[in-house]
């Protein structure tokens, strides 16, 4: 049973690392990749980047808290 | 700003390093330093707070405040590729250290090289990923010894050469971690990491706002005198580079021998896991940091060199003693990196490529690690005194190197079928390709040396790997079925 319980998660993790990559590194991040307007007072480029580190730090706690391992 | 500046930011700095050597020192109180897990690993006891610190810390180093309003200053968004790296590589690490943490509890691992050695069951295959670990620690080293340079030579308004700062700095980091260990990794970095947060926040706000009054004030202007300092082809990157940059890096981070002696160093897996699911949070050091640099860019063309830009900035802006205060987390800044790379420099020569090939005692081990954090130092501090490149370009080049390690890391624990001959005719062609193409043809097609070197890594791997006899079930076991092997804890393996 825990072996069936992990693997969801595990993909779900995956799907998570996948987002993010997609999102954050390319090609999402061209998105943000211009020189305005600025979003809450600081330019694209700079409100994607703590955009990314936000959005990691929430779907890790996820992960964490639904106990996936790797 | 007063001609004898110095006369208050060098009592600052030179302080600063007074209170680290103290608090190194005293990390070692009551604890076994003469046993390998009790000095490499701090005896694994590291909690959630110290672990934060000692790892976000450690990674974010001297760029913190020399590269990153560099970078800004001269090239502009390209600078916000590392906290993206930094971040998606935590994301990546998080799949693995849970598996890193238990082998080292059960097998009494200490460093990466460690576990290697013992997955591919091969001395020279563990002997080859140390080498390599300690040329990565050299490299990001040289760029954190270079820091502590600039940062003392300019706090003595140059009354303290290049070569001696970066020389004191080494010293004392040698006495604490010689005497201490993880342990006094840990204590300072948590005390670094702290002064860090603080100092960032406050001297960036209050740079900014001397300046130009108001962020929106400088990014509006930003957008019509100097945009392209907004985009990432505006810094001379394309989009190739910047992705296949925080790919090498990014995955570069589970590479890092460094970071596995400190999660080897956690008290608990949960403690662990915990520490790097809110990690990133870390990362917004950097960001105020980063604003100085942009801050700069109309008001103080022409600065060279210019990671000396927010040291510049602070100096016109700042009352004294906070530009004290700033120079002293700089320093906070290279030093916390600089501990656990020549912490693991010795450990890894000492446990990976001389005691596998001799019939030394753990005490043996433990005092000639020690012993070799000195040479290691001394080596990383020559070559700083050459200043070899700036700081990002030499910190671009070492993750190159390093993350030569990913493939054999991945199929350590997700590929049963890699083998030792697979995993040396990888490491040592991916490597010299990393290097060839970063010193001699750089960055082919615009397209970073790592992920070439890389790309080659992974096809003799798989291939000479499914050419060989895989290895016996019984060996790779533990690495597939962690779960079954939650009691057993074989004493040979170290």
């Amino acid at each position: 049973m825990a072996d069936k319980k992990k693997k969801p998660a595990g993909v779900l993790g995956v799907i998570f690392l996948v987002f993010s990559f997609l999102m954050f590194c390319w090609p999402g991040m061209l998105l943000f990749d211009k020189t305005g307007p600025l979003i809450l007072g600081v330019p694209p480029m700079i409100f994607g980047t703590y955009l990314c580190v936000v959005v990691v730090v929430i779907l890790m706690s996820i992960l964490f808290a639904l106990g996936v391992e790797e | 700003m007063m001609e004898n500046y110095w006369v208050v930011l060098l009592p600052f700095t030179l302080a600063y390093v007074a209170i680290a050597l103290i608090l190194g020192l005293r990390a070692a109180k009551g604890q076994m330093m003469n046993k390998i897990e009790g000095w490499a690993v701090a005896s694994r006891g590291l909690g959630v707070f110290v672990m934060f610190f000692l790892t976000g810390a450690g990674a974010v180093s001297a760029y913190t405040f020399l590269g990153a309003p560099g970078w800004a200053y001269s090239k502009g968004v390209p600078v916000l590729y590392v906290t993206i790296y930094l971040t998606l590589g935590y994301f990546v690490a998080y799949f693995f250290l849970g598996r890193v943490y238990k082998m080292g509890k059960k097998f009494h691992f200490v460093t990466q090289a460690g576990v290697i050695r013992h997955r591919y069951d091969s001395p020279l295959v563990g002997s080859i990923g140390a080498v390599i670990g300690i040329l990565g620690c050299i490299g990001y080293g040289i760029t954190q010894g270079m820091g502590c340079g600039y940062i003392l030579n300019f706090a003595s308004g140059g009354r303290i050469p290049f070569w001696a700062g970066v020389t004191l700095v080494f010293a004392v980091m040698c006495i604490y971690i010689v005497v201490s260990g993880l342990r006094a990794v840990g204590w300072t970095n948590s005390f670094q990491g702290i002064l860090m947060l603080f100092v960032a926040f406050i001297a960036g706000i209050m740079i900014v706002r001397h300046f130009w009054g108001s962020y929106g004030n400088l990014f509006t202007t930003m957008q019509s005198q100097a945009p392209e300092f907004l985009t990432i082809k505006g810094g001379g990157w394309s989009h190739r580079t910047w992705a296949t940059g925080i790919i090498v890096s990014g995955l570069g981070i589970i590479c890092w021998p460094t970071f596995w002696v400190m999660w080897m160093g956690s008290k608990s897996l949960r403690a662990v896991r915990r520490t790097v699911s809110i990690l990133p949070l870390y990362w917004f050091v950097i960001l105020p940091m980063i604003v100085v640099g942009y801050a700069a860019v109309l008001k103080m063309p022409g600065i060279t060199p210019t990671d000396s830009i927010a040291m510049e900035m602070s100096l016109k802006s700042l009352p004294l003693g906070l530009t004290g205060l700033l120079f002293s987390a700089t320093l906070a800044a290279a030093m916390s990196s600089c501990e656990i790379l020549i912490l693991n420099a010795g450990l890894q020569c000492a446990t990976d490529i001389i005691a596998p090939f001799t019939k030394m005692k753990d005490e043996a081990v433990t005092k000639l690690a020690k012993i070799l954090v000195i040479p290691f130092a001394l080596i990383i501090v020559i070559v700083s005194v050459t200043k070899p490149k700036t700081l990002v370009g030499m910190l671009l080049m070492t993750y190159g190197w390093l993350v030569q390690l990913f493939p054999i890391i991945f199929g350590m624990f997700f590929w049963k079928r890699g083998t030792k001959q697979g995993a040396a005719a990888g490491l040592i062609s991916g490597t010299v390709v990393s290097i060839l193409f970063s010193k001699v043809i750089a960055n082919p097609l615009g397209i970073h040396a790592g992920i070439w070197g890389l790309a080659i890594n992974i096809i003799l791997f798989v291939v000479v790997s499914l050419l060989t006899s895989p290895p016996p079930e019984a060996n790779i076991a533990p690495y597939f079925n962690l779960e079954e092997y939650k009691e057993e804890a074989p004493q040979t393996a170290k």
